[in-house]
């Protein structure tokens, strides 16, 4: 599930709704990750998904996407 | 002071919302993540941003594709809250680094989860955080820790 503008996230349990007017104010005031920075992210965990471990390998191997920066 | 365990979760759904990212039902997990981060930081204030972030990081399943990004900005707005600049980018490799280790070490000295911590007296929290890596990350912060310009405090 992608949660998206269109598309809220399902709620969080008893403690939260996420598509309640709180959380959606909220959204401004996440902080903004620069762009470059976010593609690099997003690649990282498209690519790893929960395999940390060898998200780790391929940092010690100097594979990782992070190294890739200019 | 830490954020309650709602007010992180609410935070979490709207980055979520912001970034276009997977969402996964993390409220337990955030809720043990504050109550460890403050067992954790106890008095000292100071340290409070690295151990929420510590808290987050070791709980990655939980947290899915959010791990990546949203415990590094959450520990930075919460520095903000005490007027400092944790001068950190998401993707350092040498954070990146050290938060992959600490879920190697978390995977082979709480098989129980990260829940057990919060059965630990203080003195054993501190030092079983002390062999997962929480001071590394401590002193990583602090070397990119600065006070934040005058103009720039709500």
């Amino acid at each position: 599930m992608v949660a998206t503008a269109h598309h809220p996230p399902e709620p969080l349990g008893p403690a939260s709704d996420p598509r309640g007017a709180d959380v959606l104010d909220l959204v401004a005031d996440v902080d903004d990750v620069d762009p470059e920075e976010m593609r690099l992210a997003r690649q990282t965990w498209e690519k790893y998904g929960d395999d940390y471990a060898r998200r780790l390998t391929d940092l010690e191997a100097g594979r990782h996407p992070y190294q890739q920066q200019r | 002071m830490l954020p309650s365990a709602r007010e992180l979760a609410q935070r979490h759904a709207a980055f979520c919302l912001k970034y276009d990212v997977r969402w996964r039902d993390c409220a337990p997990a955030l809720d043990v993540a504050v109550r460890v981060a403050a067992a954790l930081a106890g008095d000292r204030a100071e340290d409070e941003p690295a151990a929420l972030l510590f808290a987050l990081t070791i709980q990655p399943r939980a947290l899915g594709d959010a791990w990546t990004v949203f415990p590094i900005i959450e520990a930075r707005r919460f520095g903000r809250s005490y007027g400092l600049s944790l001068d950190v980018k998401v993707t350092d490799v040498e954070l990146e680094n050290l938060r992959l280790k600490l879920i190697q070490r978390r995977a082979q000295l709480l098989p129980g989860g990260v829940e057990s911590l919060l059965l630990l007296g203080a003195d054993d929290l501190a030092d079983m955080a002390v062999r997962l890596g929480f001071l590394d990350l401590l002193a990583f912060l602090a070397a990119r820790t600065r006070p934040l310009p005058v103009r720039l405090l709500k």
